[in-house]
């Protein structure tokens, strides 16, 4: 090759990862400002509060995904996903916190995908909206931040594709109660939100490197609300014994992105949760 | 208590059940199939129809249509058929505008390689095809004198010995397209041996990679720029790109994006032995050598079907073709002035492979006289 070649391409790589190591470097430092405010918000929650309470979950979900950027091929299999939630009692609302990972392997056509769910960031804010005896109805706002990943090994080698999501979500619990046993129902739907969706899929190059984990997610985010994208949570959950803290529950989680290339997911999980 | 929990536990089960029949539905992965007749777009394919040029219109018919309703087939995106230097029939499974936007054929990129090695004789870049590499590549085979007895006759026909996997996640193929070596000729030309050059078929992107790296070293520019300049253009060829590796060497392996028009002018140009509507191309004897049998199908063990200079080649049926990853084909059978190209979506698990391929070409071939 010649030398003049070589120097305009070396030039041409240096300015790309110059601009590439000055976003990831401004990235950072949002995400560690979050993160130092989350953690003092905990802290606090330990302190300040007279009354909280810890749970976590584990469930096992029918996961379905389907990609655009994939010929809308619907891969599904199994998900396994852990929670940790933390509620916070007010006089008279509840705020939670909840954070959530899972991964799931689905197939399609014997060829196998691999898809992770995280959800680092997820609080609601209740209040009781009605009490009636044995019956209680509480509303709220949630405000979430998901990431979804997928790779389909067999088809696209090492590509991620993506779906980030940050985004409100009005959402409402309704609670029956009889003798020691429990039963809520709890609904959410997105309102609005930023998005965002992987753009393409490189055909030949195609590197990733660990952060990309974290910028990608965030590129190109998009505001809006029903033209951009939907996000269903819907959870029936039976407490069968309150003093002992055990709890089962059946979800369906559905996500819809038609912001750029469409995404869509729908996972039915069986869910089993400790309080302590 | 105990009986209305079983209660509450029976409506999830029954839920659950209901919920699995509830499912993402998934959109018909082809499109129906309406005709086969192609589109003019005035890019220099002369049209035709399949009865003026001998071939069967009905039979055609149905093959066309097993092609877009079979289950097993949901990779292929694009089939054409050629006589007689005319597209007769074309049709696209997937999306038309993929008539005239470019995809990636992959390892068809080896077949131009193969022909443009032959221009570069023809044109005294390169002097003979038994020269070792070391003439032409002084400076990289100073630090792998290990490789300096390789001939680009080696590299040909995919025996230079040299350890290059194209398989798995660690294979060195995905180490170029993840372009983690900073220098591509290097890290090939690093590769342990695993035989003497000349003495084993090893099927892999590296060795005409190296052949991409001479072209440069020789013609003083990209192998894309020189191949548009002594080639592609004199084909009329225009949908198409090819990918440089960060090093500013063109790759030789794979790397090509191009419409099955503009690769079946590849294929034609190998029917008319090197001549492109009446125009001489590149040496008849070259593309004579380049398309005969050099490795015999068993030295080549794969699929039956025996390797000529970085062609495949098939004796039984009179055939030779281009064929990249997941189903990019281009073949041709000379004895019946037949092309059929096709282009597919790669997959390691269910692709369309070889001999889906060359079933689709044999019904081809029987409707034609």
């Amino acid at each position: 090759m010649h030398p003049p070649l070589n120097r305009i391409f070396a030039h041409i790589i240096e300015i790309r990862n110059r601009g590439r190591r000055q976003d990831i470097s401004m990235k950072s430092e949002i995400s560690k400002n979050i993160l130092i405010a989350f953690c003092a918000l905990i802290f606090l929650s330990n302190h300040c509060f007279a009354q909280s309470k810890n749970e976590i979950f584990v469930d096992a979900g029918f996961l379905q995904v389907k990609e655009e950027l994939n010929q809308s091929m619907v891969y599904h299999g199994l998900q396994i996903g852990f929670h940790y939630r933390r509620n916070i009692f007010f006089e008279r609302w509840e705020l939670r916190y909840k954070a959530k990972a899972a991964s799931g392997i689905p197939f399609d056509r014997g060829m196998m995908a691999v898809t992770v769910h995280f959800v680092p960031v997820d609080f609601s804010g209740l209040v009781p909206v009605y009490k009636n005896g044995r019956h209680h109805l509480k509303a709220g706002l949630n405000l979430a931040a998901n990431y979804s990943y997928q790779t389909y090994p067999e088809q696209h080698s090492a590509h991620l594709f993506w779906y980030g999501e940050i985004g409100i979500a009005p959402c409402m619990e309704y609670g029956y109660q009889w003798k020691k046993s429990r039963m809520r129902i709890f609904l959410q739907n997105s309102i609005a939100g930023f998005v965002s969706r992987t753009r393409e899929v490189t055909p030949y190059f195609y590197s990733f490197e660990f952060s990309d984990f974290f910028t990608q997610p965030h590129e190109n985010m998009k505001f809006g609300s029903f033209d951009k994208f939907n996000h269903t949570s819907a959870v029936i959950e039976c407490t069968p014994n309150i003093s002992k803290g055990h709890s089962f529950a059946f979800g369906a989680e559905y996500t819809d992105c038609y912001s750029g290339n469409r995404f869509q997911s729908l996972n039915y999980y069986l869910q089993w949760k400790k309080a302590f | 208590m105990e009986k209305s929990v079983l209660k509450i536990i029976s409506f999830a089960a029954v839920i659950s059940c209901a919920s699995l029949a509830s499912c993402l539905k998934e959109d018909s992965l082809k499109l129906p199939f309406t005709t086969y007749i192609p589109v003019n777009l005035n890019d220099g394919w002369e049209l035709s129809t399949p009865a003026q040029e001998g071939v069967n219109e009905a039979e055609l018919q149905k093959i066309y249509r097993f092609y877009h309703e079979s289950s097993d087939l949901w990779q292929v995106r694009s089939l054409l058929v050629f006589r007689n230097n005319k597209l007769i029939a074309e049709s696209y499974t997937k999306n038309p505008d993929e008539r005239s936007r470019p995809v990636p054929v992959w390892s068809c990129t080896k077949q131009i390689m193969g022909i443009l090695t032959g221009i570069a004789v023809e044109q005294g870049f390169i002097d003979d095809i038994h020269d070792h590499i070391q003439k032409y590549l002084p400076e990289e085979i100073s630090r792998h004198p290990d490789k300096g007895s390789i001939t680009i006759q080696n590299l040909l026909q995919m025996q230079s010995g040299i350890a290059f996997s194209n398989d798995g996640f660690n294979g060195e193929s995905n180490k170029l397209l993840k372009e983690a070596p900073s220098g591509s000729l290097d890290f090939i030309l690093g590769l342990p041996a695993f035989s003497r050059q000349g003495e084993q078929f090893h099927y892999n992107d590296g060795d005409p990679h190296i052949i991409s790296a001479i072209l440069q070293q020789q013609t003083g520019k990209t192998t894309g720029d020189w191949a548009k300049e002594v080639l592609f253009s004199k084909l009329g060829m225009k949908n198409y790109d090819w990918a440089v590796y960060k090093d500013g060497i063109t790759m030789g392996g794979f790397g090509i994006m191009a419409t099955p028009r503009e690769m079946a002018r590849i294929g034609s140009l190998a029917l008319n032995r090197g001549n492109w509507n009446g125009r001489r191309i590149i040496n008849p004897a070259w593309i004579d050598e380049m398309t005969s049998v050099k490795v015999p199908k068993e030295k080549v063990n794969t699929d039956a079907v025996s390797f000529g200079y970085q062609w495949w080649v098939d004796e039984s049926r009179d055939i030779f073709f281009m064929w990249g990853k997941g189903g990019q084909f281009v073949i041709v059978k000379p004895g019946k002035n037949l092309i059929m190209a096709t282009t597919a979506d790669p997959n390691d698990g269910n692709a369309f492979e070889l001999g889906s391929a060359l079933n689709i070409f044999d019904r081809i071939d029987h409707i034609t006289n």
